[in-house]
């Protein structure tokens, strides 16, 4: 070795080596196992730097109005090229350590919304502070017929079945299951009578405040679910942040972790109870943005948040990432048009300019079981999302530079992993996005312990806005 | 298109270059490398956070135009007047650094 190793290290990572120092290198990794060693963890503090910074620009920046869009050409990189090679490499390590074992991977219900952009002179209440996103199969009571992109102001919403998702101006996201009866009071106050509804509030509209007949639940920046039994009795459920629970006759209070819940009786007893995400099952899909999924598809529960305990071979789980975002700069996608995608020549590499708001999904698959690739099997299914997909991060590169842009927590969870093959043959990973942008088919070779992540990035603008491409 | 004003577009953009870099035998021999590091290598990495705090504002700033903005050292050396050497070897520097801080923060407080 005729040159400073560290010096070759570090130019492979600034990506500013000569052919024949990048020939050099490679022969120092081959000639000894603990000069790969050295050189993986290298890779590996760089990739986590990459993940932290970014991760903290994008959260620093979170609530600062919308910037001017600009556009950005999209570099064809050497280094992204060559590190897209050693992602089998990482993965095979991450896979198998870093996400079952990660633990605080960002889960569900961290849809927080970026704190939106203070008007000059705030609309009053009568104009509507609330917009109805999403009905799913809802029969509403007397005077509740809405339409999605109506606007609400105070309002009492009496529904006899079906999930409704209501958008506050302020940012916080209210998903309602029928039967239920739901006040709107105003921008930071509603009472829930009857029925169960998860709560997603922002940076910025901290002390959004749910009331019920036995309890007083104020947000301090979280998701978190309230359910009302038949015995009166308010049950409220933190899946992410904190939440204080009072009862208001007595002045009990109570500070709840994610994990954690508590059962506020009509007896003015406040008690700890066992965390239970199950009745939640039905708002939770909605309260994402998930229309429905067929096959494989299966919907991470808020909590625990260890992925490895429910993944398996029969499932893609389905995790929703982080906050739902106006991005400061570009993000760069591998598919970004309909159509069949089975090979590297059917990617649309597009770049989506900064400001668009914006949801992302990741779509994770880890088998149990190694199998060789010719004994694999393979696993479909369907997911449709009722806002369009503006595009798909496939590729180790694209996938590792998104990390940590819509968590803040745990970057490191999403760091490089397997990324879908496209192989010929009955070995390849096949993905289809419907013509209106909704639906993402995949059609995915099972190996084994070979895990595929892909990142889904849906448009989050509200429902009376339409995605222009 | 969104809240926020106009209709935005997509930038279509060219398709991938094809891949270069490593032979099939240095790719294999880092996927062993990275099979045999312990868990412990990825969660030692957790520590980082707290190490990025405590570069200086120089070093700060070379992180942020190198990992946030992705610039290349050249373009870095351009836009802080600093030579191009000087600037690979800062940021080899600050990755000593970060991963002696990590190291030693590993060392007192082990792996959660």
């Amino acid at each position: 070795m005729s040159r400073d190793v560290d010096e070759l290290i570090n130019g492979y990572l600034d990506d500013s080596l000569s052919e024949d120092q990048q020939r050099e290198l490679s022969a120092w990794i081959k000639a000894d196992a603990v000069n790969a060693k050295r050189f993986a963890k290298a890779v590996m503090l760089h990739d986590r730097l990459e993940c932290e910074l970014n991760a903290e620009a994008e959260t620093q920046t979170s609530i600062e109005p919308l910037e001017e869009s600009k556009v950005i050409p999209f570099p064809v990189s050497g280094f992204g090229t060559r590190l897209i090679q050693l992602a089998a490499a990482i993965a095979l390590m991450l896979t198998i350590l870093y996400w079952p074992t990660g633990p605080e991977i960002e889960v569900l219900q961290k849809q927080v919304v970026v704190a939106p952009v203070p008007a000059p002179n705030p609309a009053p209440v009568e104009e509507g502070f609330v917009t109805i996103a999403h009905v799913v199969d809802v029969h509403f009571g007397e005077g509740s017929d809405l339409k999605t992109g109506q606007r609400l102001g105070r309002h009492t919403i009496f529904m006899n079945s079906g999930v409704l998702r209501l958008q506050f101006d302020s940012g916080v996201e209210v998903t309602v299951q029928g039967p239920a009866k739901y006040e709107l009071l105003d921008p930071a106050l509603t009472k829930l009578s009857s029925g169960l509804l998860t709560a997603n509030v922002p940076p910025g509209a901290e002390g959004f405040r749910v009331d019920t007949p036995t309890a007083e639940v104020t947000d301090l920046g979280t998701s978190f679910g309230v359910r009302m039994d038949s015995n009166g009795a308010s049950h409220v459920s933190v899946f992410d942040g904190e939440v204080e629970v009072e009862e208001p006759d007595s002045g009990q209070r109570k500070l709840l972790k994610e994990g954690e819940a508590v059962l506020v009786t009509a007896k003015d007893k406040l008690e700890t109870v066992d965390f239970d995400a199950r009745p939640y099952a039905k708002v939770l899909p909605v309260s994402t943005g998930i229309a429905g999924s067929t096959g494989a598809f299966e919907l991470a529960p808020p909590w625990p948040r260890r992925l490895g305990l429910i993944a398996g071979d029969e499932n893609i789980l389905v995790v929703p990432d982080g906050y739902r975002r106006r991005l400061r700069g570009p993000l760069k996608v591998n598919v970004s048009r309909p159509g069949r995608v089975d090979s590297e020549e059917h990617l649309s590499p597009a770049e989506i300019p900064a400001g668009v708001p914006l949801r992302s999904f990741i779509l994770f698959y880890q088998p149990r079981e190694r199998l060789p690739r010719r004994m694999a099997s393979r696993i479909e299914g369907s997911i449709t999302f009722d806002r369009p997909i503006v595009g798909l991060i496939l590729l180790h590169e694209e996938i590792q530079k998104s990390a940590g842009r819509f968590s803040k927590r745990k970057m490191g969870s999403e760091q490089p992993r397997k990324q879908v093959d496209f192989l010929p043959g009955s070995a390849g990973d096949i993905l289809t996005l419907s013509e209106d942008r909704k639906t993402l088919t995949v059609d995915l070779s099972a190996p084994g312990k070979s895990s595929d992540l892909i990142r889904v990035i849906v448009d989050a603008a509200g429902p009376r806005h339409s995605f222009a491409w | 298109m969104g809240d926020g004003g106009g209709p935005q577009s997509v930038q279509e953009l060219p398709a991938p270059a094809p891949s270069g870099g490593f032979d099939p035998e240095t790719v294999e021999a880092l996927e062993y490398a990275f099979a045999d590091l312990p868990a412990e290598a990825v969660h030692e990495l957790d520590f980082l956070q707290e190490c990025l705090r405590k570069l200086d504002d120089k070093g700060r700033r070379l992180c942020e135009l190198r990992y946030q903005e992705d610039m290349k050292p050249a373009a870095i050396s351009e836009a802080i007047k600093m030579s191009g050497t000087a600037v690979r070897k800062s940021l080899r520097r600050i990755r000593e650094q970060l991963r002696a801080c990590v190291e030693r923060r590993v060392a007192s407080e082990g792996v959660q």
